[in-house]
């Protein structure tokens, strides 16, 4: 089964190309184009899924190498590569099973998209998964800038402008700017690194690559980086482009921009700045872990302060991304959390992804309109989405980290990590998420508990349907088989952390 | 075949619970309450086998699966440990789950969301199986969440009904609270003794403090912690204000999740670690501080209260500091043997008064209630049972008669001192000793009102409408209650009254006390009976009652008294903490956002600005190009020679 992995990355990469490809020349109506979508997710999800769950226990750590490319100048060669290890194969599963679920909840019944909404949701798709098997730097940055471009022209062509975020161009130029502050720099980092090392250093070539730098230039690397990943996370202070993006965005967009492409900046803080650049990351530790903390409680704050469900979603991602962030930071800091703390992260990234699919989805089928209700606006809306309600409610308690789902394990080990550090860490951190799991429930009983008022202000949509609730379960029962037994996830995971060079310190 | 059924004792309501979640919608009503029953049952059976194999508590029996979690920094194994404790709590459990469960079945079968209902009741029991049954603090943390979770949702039960929602949500994030210091408490205990598995704390948990005082300090940390979560969960001040709003949902819930079982979950938990608080006087001095709050406000606010539910509920939180109290004192047998009493009586009288609310049509105000129990002769003589069994009032015939007999004996003897204070003997005896009288004379009231000489105007007795007692199964199970509170009382007797004390020896592994003898209980015993007579004829003659309530009506202070406004506790969250949460969320969103988002636009602004300025240099004109690439030129060759 080895032997098919490789075959299964390229095609794994280039498989949303074809879906382009197929868009592009398909003649039919938005409803055909919504079928084709939900038919090629369904087996590109499959295809990921497979290709992750046997790299995540075979342990095999596989690298698909290109031919050398010659670049820019003499002696320069680029050599595309490609790699995938039990490391980013969560990731790669984490899109496998997200990628069907938002293309089949949100599906275009209206069949008011055409190509072009296809076609960039495809091209950031695409970008995704480039960024999450890159193994050369150089490569990592195109997917990276490519996912702006796919999500620009998304959101640009088909987003809709609400009573709560008037305007779709002002939020799209904030979130291009902010994005591309942060990948500038970043493409900067990376040149300087090839120039030091004559080559594309790759992922892994970080380590050995500052050993000859000068301390400047380590420092001016490091920065391009965490600047580039902690925009894309976003962590406090840099989030400023977050909510308008995402109100604005068709709800598709909405739901991959939170559940993968906000993991794309908690891959490169896992895979470049914790594994890459650790004498950096372990000085500069503290200062993130504050600022990851305040970010937790301050993502709660919001929520408690927000009307509209979406809102309360967009700042309880701020702080579970947060979380995130504090057990990286957490972990690059000691030697002996690091494998827990670096886990924890992407047990959280995996789980954090599933559970925002789920939640924004949910939030987006709650009207006819797709446009996010508002607390005040509803109540007693169980009534007509008992199936939506419960399964929004389960969601909800999986984002809150119940133990038992998948979330609590990853919180567990981040918290963990955070304790050895210090306990105020861990207890603002975790006060933080207990004020956002407060904010979600109050909505909830907000929204759906009560007696329903007729007529309701809020034009309710249909309640799921057979096959849309038996994915929905499908995905509770891989919240549970998480929480209850974590360690068919962790242990996997953890080995690819504890192997220096992979991941590992 | 041992391990196996200690495996199979929460897995099978578990199952149940699962099967009922997805299929029970396709079943008739008597198909999934027989399953959901019948689950229950078979725990019970299963606690029963492994009663026998263990030689009731005398063995202990051990399953491990492997990891349930394992970094290079922490172990967590997936292992079940059954000694006397656990074994009579997994019976407790199992029992009262299974007779409650059954009581339900009559109880719950006009209700519109019965499948929901029993596969959470199933839930519950599986996940307070997990709880007892846990040979770890992470694995007693699923259990704990989980009776959590099953309890929100019960509570919730009636969710379109003003008030319960906000019940829940209440119920949901006190207890979410607790949770953060339960596992702050876990990590403490983790760094300090590199396990949090009982079998190994238990051996050698005292031998790794010696000699080690930085050790020791976070121990006592890592038990102030572990106490923060007992609170939420027990129902402790200043974490108990979900408790009474929690009555919201159905009453077989009240009775079985809010009083006999998920709530002792806190006790169950300072009593496994008995040891580690033994060592944490500092602990113990606030749990005894607490306790005694919560003792006074609890029975303070039953005295007071006009919904039989919430009499109830508030007694539950004056027994609970009970239990906290003796604990406080390291009297952990006593402390136990009253948790077993207390879920007798109390589960006896909250399916007593589910009974009287169905028969007078889920009417709540015994002032509305008068006389009703003299329509219902078998709930009579279970509120009889349960009244005087909560009130300690008769040796043998009470169930808490030697309970309460050994704590205030223990009370006598002892103190807790910390930071420079000490609560004496006489204090903690004394109020203990005063509030177990008001505790007599909230239970006694609330019998007399239900069995007044005079139906309310506005009953529905004096309507017209039928009362008659409810179907077989709550009759069933409120005579085998009736039996079996009693049947308690006897078996925990102590040998000064010629017991043997059979079961405080089994639960507790302690030799029993002697205990009081009659004599010493008497005067104690003299007062309560005269209290009990005294308070009952108030409340039962219309004519006491009227004038009396008129004469006294003055104690409550009026709207804002303590006692109208449950002591300030829920003004003092709402005005000193969410009140602040709010507005600093607000502050947030208005100042810090703005300056968030400000940011990013004077940023662009800032770009566009630049690139209003560049645009001017596209002039159009040829000589201004040609000069553009003359002057760069010239840059160039100058940067180039340097």
């Amino acid at each position: 089964m080895t032997a098919i992995q490789p075959i299964l990355l390229i095609l794994s990469l280039f498989a949303p190309l074809a879906a382009i490809v197929l868009h592009a020349t398909y003649s039919g109506d938005g409803k055909g184009h919504a079928r084709l979508a939900v038919i090629f997710h369904l087996g590109y999800g499959a295809l990921l899924i497979v290709l992750s769950v046997l790299n995540l226990y075979s342990g095999l750590y596989m690298v698909s190498r290109g031919d050398g490319i010659p670049f820019g100048f003499a002696g320069f060669t680029f050599e595309p590569s490609l790699y995938l290890n039990p490391g980013n194969a969560p990731l790669l599963l984490l899109m496998g099973i997200s990628l069907p679920l938002t293309f089949i909840w949100l599906r275009d019944r209206e069949g008011r998209y055409g190509v072009s909404y296809y076609v960039s949701a495809n091209l950031l798709v695409f970008s995704l998964v480039g960024v999450f098997v890159s193994q050369s730097l150089i490569l990592f940055y195109l997917f990276w800038e490519l996912a702006l471009v796919g999500a620009y022209f998304w959101i640009g062509m088909h987003g809709r402008a609400h009573s709560y975020t008037p305007m779709v161009y002002p939020a799209l130029a904030r979130f291009a700017l902010m994005t591309l502050l942060g990948s500038l720099p970043m493409l900067l980092s990376i040149v300087l690194l090839s120039a030091s090392a004559g080559r594309d250093p790759g992922l892994f070539g970080i380590k050995t690559v500052l050993q000859v730098m000068d301390p400047w230039a380590r420092w001016l690397a490091f920065s391009g980086f965490a600047l580039a990943f902690t925009v894309k996370l976003p962590l406090l202070g840099l989030h400023g482009w977050l909510r308008d993006t995402y109100n604005v965005s068709p709800a598709a967009c909405r739901t991959l921009l939170s559940a993968l492409m906000s993991k794309m900046g908690a891959y490169g803080l896992v895979f470049i700045l914790a594994a890459g650049f650790v004498e950096e990351s372990r000085i500069l530790a503290p200062y993130f872990q504050i600022i990851c903390v305040v970010g937790a409680v301050y993502g709660g704050l919001l929520c408690l302060s927000s009307e509209r469900f979406a809102d309360i979603l967009i700042y309880s991602s701020l702080a579970h991304l947060s979380v995130i962030g504090l057990g990286v930071f957490t972990a690059v800091g000691s030697e002996e959390m690091y494998a827990t703390g670096i886990t924890g992260a992407v047990f959280l990234i995996f789980s954090h992804g599933l559970i925002m699919t789920a939640l924004f989805a949910f939030d987006a089928r709650i009207t006819v309109s797709g446009e996010s209700p508002s607390i005040h606006s509803a109540g007693g809306l169980r009534a007509g989405q008992g199936r939506l309600s419960a399964l929004l409610l389960l969601s909800i308690f999986a984002s809150a980290s119940l133990p038992g789902l998948s979330n609590f394990a990853g919180e567990f080990m981040v918290f963990f990590s955070a304790f050895g550090v210090s306990p105020w860490l861990t207890f603002f951190s975790a006060a933080g998420v207990l004020i956002v799991a407060a904010a979600l429930v109050r909505a909830y009983h907000a929204l759906f508990l009560g007696e329903r008022e007729n007529p309701s202000p809020v034009k309710q949509a249909a309640d799921l349907g057979i096959g849309e609730t038996v994915l929905a379960l499908g995905l509770a029962v891989l919240w549970l088989v998480l929480g209850l037994y974590p360690m068919l996830f962790v242990g996997p995971v953890q080995k690819a952390f504890l192997i220096p060079g992979l991941g590992g310190m | 075949m041992n391990s196996w059924a200690l495996l199979l004792l929460p897995l099978l309501p578990g199952l149940s619970a699962a099967i009922l979640a997805v299929a029970g919608r396709r079943w008739s009503y008597g198909v999934y309450s027989t399953f959901s029953t019948a689950a229950a049952g078979a725990a019970f059976l299963c606690a029963l086998y492994l009663g026998a194999a263990s030689d009731w508590g005398a063995l202990t029996l051990n399953w491990t699966y492997g990891a349930w979690l394992t970094t290079p920094a922490f172990e967590a194994g997936l292992s079940l440990r059954l000694d006397s404790l656990a074994l009579w709590m997994s019976m407790l459990v199992s029992g009262f789950g299974f007779l409650i469960t059954f009581y339900s079945v009559g109880y719950m079968r006009l209700d519109q969301e019965q499948g929901r209902f029993f596969a959470s009741l199933n839930l519950f029991v599986a996940a307070m199986l997990l709880l007892v049954l846990a040979d770890n603090l992470v694995l007693i943390f699923l259990g704990w969440e989980g009776v959590g979770l099953c309890s929100y949702l019960l509570i919730g039960h009636y969710w379109k009904q003003p008030g319960v929602p906000l019940a829940a949500f209440r119920a949901f994030f006190v207890n979410r609270v607790g949770d953060i210091f339960f596992l702050l408490g876990v990590f403490m205990l983790f760094t300090v003794f590199g396990s949090v598995s009982f079998s190994e704390l238990d051996t050698a948990g005292l031998l790794f403090l010696e000699g080690d005082p930085e050790a020791m300090r976070r121990a006592v940390w890592g038990a102030f912690l572990l106490l923060g979560g007992a609170f939420a969960k027990s129902a402790q001040a200043p974490l108990h204000v979900w408790l009474a709003d929690a009555m919201a949902g159905p009453t077989p819930v009240s009775a079985l999740i809010h009083a006999a079982t998920m709530v002792t979950a806190g006790i169950y938990l300072v009593v496994r670690l008995d040891w580690l608080f033994a060592i944490a006087p500092e602990a113990r001095f606030l749990m005894a501080v607490c306790a005694l709050v919560t003792l006074i406000i609890g029975a303070l606010m039953a005295l007071t209260q006009t919904d039989i539910k919430k009499i109830l509920a508030y007694s539950t939180l004056s027994n609970l500091a009970l239990m906290f109290l003796a604990l406080s004192i390291t009297a952990v047998g006593p402390a136990l043997l009253h948790l077993f009493a207390h879920a007798f009586f109390k589960a006896l009288l909250f399916l007593a008064a589910g009974s009287v609310i169905i028969a007078a049509h889920h009417e709540q105000d015994i002032r509305k209630l008068r006389g009703v129990l003299k329509k219902l002769p078998i709930t009579n003589a279970a509120f009889w049972v349960g009244c005087i069994g909560g009130a300690g009032l008769l040796p043998f015939l009470s169930a808490a008669f030697f309970s309460k007999e050994l704590i205030l004996e223990s009370l006598q003897q002892g103190s807790v001192s910390a930071f420079g204070l000490t609560l004496g003997p006489n204090f903690l005896y004394g109020t203990v000793l005063v509030m177990e009288w008001v505790t007599v004379l909230y239970l006694f009231r609330l019998l007399g009102y239900l069995r007044a000489d005079s139906p309310a105007e506005d009953s529905h007795q004096a309507h017209g409408e039928a009362i008659h007692e409810p179907g077989f199964s709550l009759r069933g199970i409120l005579i085998v209650l009736s039996l079996a509170a009693p049947i308690f009382g006897i078996l925990s007797a102590t040998p000064s009254f010629g017991g043997g004390g059979a079961f405080y020896r089994a639960v507790s592994g302690e030799v029993v006390p002697a205990g009081p003898d009659f004599g010493h209980a008497a005067p104690f015993l003299a007062i309560a009976l005269l209290l009990a007579v005294g308070c009952y004829l108030v409340f039962a003659k219309a004519a006491w009652r009227s004038a009396f309530t008129a004469k006294t009506a003055f104690l409550r202070l009026g709207d804002y008294g303590p006692l109208s406004r449950r002591f300030y506790f829920d003004d003092v969250y709402e005005y000193l903490l969410l009140g602040p949460l709010r507005i600093l969320g607000w502050l947030c969103r208005i100042i810090l956002e703005f300056l968030f988002v400000g940011w990013v636009v004077l940023f662009g602004s800032i770009g566009m600005g630049l690139s209003r300025q560049m645009k001017r240099l596209q002039s159009g004109r040829l000589h201004h190009y040609a000069m553009a690439v003359l002057f760069s030129a010239v840059l160039l060759y100058l940067f180039v020679e340097r």
